[in-house]
């Protein structure tokens, strides 16, 4: 008797992959804000993303917050791939070497999420250079380039806003195996999409590097068409921000505008001028904020903006782009975009209702959805546990549930959303869709959030809360927590006896975007 | 349906001759069906129309429970007093007595609707039994 099963494939090896590069501080955060937006249940029309962060600062705070956000995330995720009833952290999200491992190539390319930059540790750029051997013609040449305070510049802080040194350093990354492991690995319908600040040094000079590389399409003396006729997007992140003045620090922001100025130019004639990207977004905003002037490593904390949420944003609209109006040819992008992104009203303090219409459509709802979920978490879950929806099932959401790894990983994630959430609050400009109080430590860092107001559904700015008849009779209607937990329960039978993670995942899901239904949008 | 009352009815309480006239005057099978609805209908009440996870604990439960037993406790108190009296027979306790079986009775009603219907109450499945 014939065998009328359907063939038995991997998919993962025919989905199309989303590579993403973040060079530098700017694109650590930018894939933070993303990372927050596929975990609240923000799709594109890639199955799989694989971000690979290129940044010399090992010990930049952004950089291993960012690193360790994209580990949890995976973490989670892998506990709930293909379950329909849950919405959150629903993309996957690979390491290059798990790409790579996927089609069966070697699995330790790179380690995590970052690439690693080879002889920037403990070294100062003249030895990178090896510039004591050169002859004293090079050594001249060298210095119309370099200056001493170049020559003497450590690197395992990143460049510190010198695009010279890191145009020279970022080669590495070009040649590096990891580079070719992406070459090899990147298929017909894969894409591309490059985050850089412009404004810096990393940023600045490592984006018109990678592109080049990728439109010459030749890696480790390989050539990979599929490469150099790829589809690449890229966002390049002008000033939106200042560091304050300190004389013993190289970053100075007043030089960021005359580097723009100068990147802009160069980009014009190396980026746009040939065609090279097939959508290039463009971002900034008033310099409105001073963070503190941190020249780089673990102190490298800044809170997280707007811009970069926007910026994130911009990958959103890179992968949803309809193939048919995207296309390469001979390394020339046909028919290149340009975009920017706007808000619909100008204001220190934007909430949803500033924004315009495409914005609020992708982002309100999965983004509400996952802050409600957060506070139910931290103020309701813990005594909670007797209703239906966590003990009524084989599998219990219990004490002994919420000591297990899943639970705790998932509520450090929780915590980072919280936490950029706050530092987008207070930020200048202010994204602040939600009433809520950041809360900070000695050091002024939010450490949490917190709400001040018994009544759930008032806490969207600009946004009301729905209300029927029967919320006007007293002891009638059901609110606040009450109703989540009716909506928890009701989801709970939806998504049945599965196991714990999935459950606690699914329930939350659906019931999430039942209430947010019901009361707000 | 008179007979089947009464034995139910007379396990809880039984008073000679009080009893007899309860079932010669056919009254069990009223007041039972009565107690019986009652009892049911506290049992949607709680389980299906006010059905709020902040009223799904036991003691919840148990309150309108209570509420039942004291309403059908002051109907089995007066129901059948008016009756008996047309016919000449004069009780006292046994009246007040037959009130508290009938509340019992609406109470067991209450119960059993807990043990096969409360499964598909969204948010007091597990009242007042946790699982």
């Amino acid at each position: 008797m014939p065998d009328k099963r359907p063939f038995l494939i991997d998919k993962s090896h025919y989905m199309p992959k989303l590579f993403i590069f973040g060079i530098g501080g700017t694109g650590a955060r930018v894939i933070k804000s993303l990372t927050m937006l596929l975990a609240s249940g923000v799709k594109t029309n890639f199955t799989q993303i694989v971000p690979i962060i290129i940044d010399p600062d090992r010990a930049g705070g952004d950089l291993n917050r960012t690193v360790k956000l994209l580990g949890d995330y995976q973490k989670i995720h892998n506990e709930l791939v293909d379950f329909p009833h849950n919405n959150f952290f629903g993309t996957p999200i690979l390491t290059l070497s798990e790409a790579v491992a996927r089609k069966g190539g070697t699995s330790n390319v790179i380690d995590g999420f970052r690439f690693e930059l080879n002889g920037v540790q403990d070294d100062r750029f003249r030895n990178f250079i090896d510039y004591d051997s050169l002859d004293p013609n090079n050594k001249w040449f060298t210095s119309l380039l370099f200056s001493e305070k170049n020559l003497d510049a450590s690197l395992d802080v990143g460049f510190k806003g010198h695009p010279n040194i890191g145009s020279v350093v970022m080669n590495q990354f070009t040649r590096s195996e990891a580079f070719g492991a992406f070459a090899s690995n990147f298929d017909k319908d894969d894409r591309i999409f490059i985050i850089s600040s412009i404004f810096g040094g990393t940023g600045a000079a490592g984006f018109p590097l990678l592109l080049k590389n990728i439109r010459e399409g030749v890696v480790n003396g390989q050539f990979y068409d599929f490469l150099k006729n790829a589809v690449i997007g890229a966002i390049t992140v002008l000033p939106y921000f200042k560091v304050a003045k300190d004389d013993t620090s190289e970053i100075d922001s007043l030089g960021f505008i005359s580097k723009t100025k100068a990147a802009l130019h160069y980009y014009a004639k190396n980026v746009t001028g040939n065609s090279s990207v097939n959508a290039l977004y463009y971002i900034g905003d008033l310099v409105s904020n001073e963070y503190t002037n941190i020249e780089g490593g673990m102190d490298q904390r800044n809170d997280a903006h707007f811009i970069e949420l926007a910026s994130a944003l911009a990958i959103v609209d890179f992968a949803n782009i309809d193939p048919n109006f995207v296309s390469t040819a001979n390394g020339k992008a046909n028919n290149p975009v340009y975009k920017e992104f706007g808000v619909a009203s100008n204001t220190d303090r934007l909430n949803f209702k500033d924004l315009y219409d495409e914005t609020v459509a992708l982002i309100r709802g999965d983004l509400t959805a996952f802050f409600y979920f957060n506070l139910f978490c931290i103020n309701a879950l813990p005594n909670q546990l007797a209703h239906p929806y966590a003990s009524a099932y084989t599998n219990k959401f219990d004490r002994n549930f919420m000591g297990q790894t899943f639970y705790k990983t998932l509520s450090e994630f929780n915590k980072s959303f919280r936490v950029w959430l706050g530092e987008m609050h207070r930020n200048k400009v202010s994204f602040a869709p939600f009433n809520i109080q950041p809360e900070t430590n000695v050091n002024q860092e939010v450490t949490d959030i917190s709400i001040n107001t018994p009544s759930l559904f008032s806490l969207l700015n600009g946004i009301e809360e729905k209300k029927s008849f029967t919320d006007y009779i007293p002891g009638i209607s059901k609110n606040n927590y009450e109703l989540y937990i009716a909506c928890l329960n009701k989801a709970a039978e939806k998504v049945g006896n599965t196991s714990v993670n999935r459950r606690f995942m699914g329930t939350f899901s659906s019931a999430t975007k039942d209430l947010i239904n019901q009361k707000l949008f | 349906m008179n007979e089947f009352f009464s034995h139910l009815y007379e396990a809880l309480y039984y008073a000679s001759g009080f009893s007899d006239e309860l079932i010669a005057q056919r009254l069990y099978a009223p007041m039972g069906i009565t107690a019986c609805v009652s009892g049911i209908l506290a049992g949607i009440l709680f389980y299906y129309v006010i059905n709020r996870p902040s009223f799904s604990r036991w003691y919840h439960w148990a309150s309108v429970m209570g509420g039942n037993f004291l309403l059908n406790g002051i109907i089995g108190r007066f129901w059948p007093q008016p009756q008996l009296e047309t016919i000449g027979l004069h009780y006292s306790t046994e009246y007040y007595l037959i009130g508290l079986a009938n509340g019992a009775v609406s109470s067991i009603a209450y119960i059993l609707f807990m043990l096969f219907f409360r499964w598909f109450s969204t948010n007091a499945r597990q009242t007042p039994i946790p699982h």
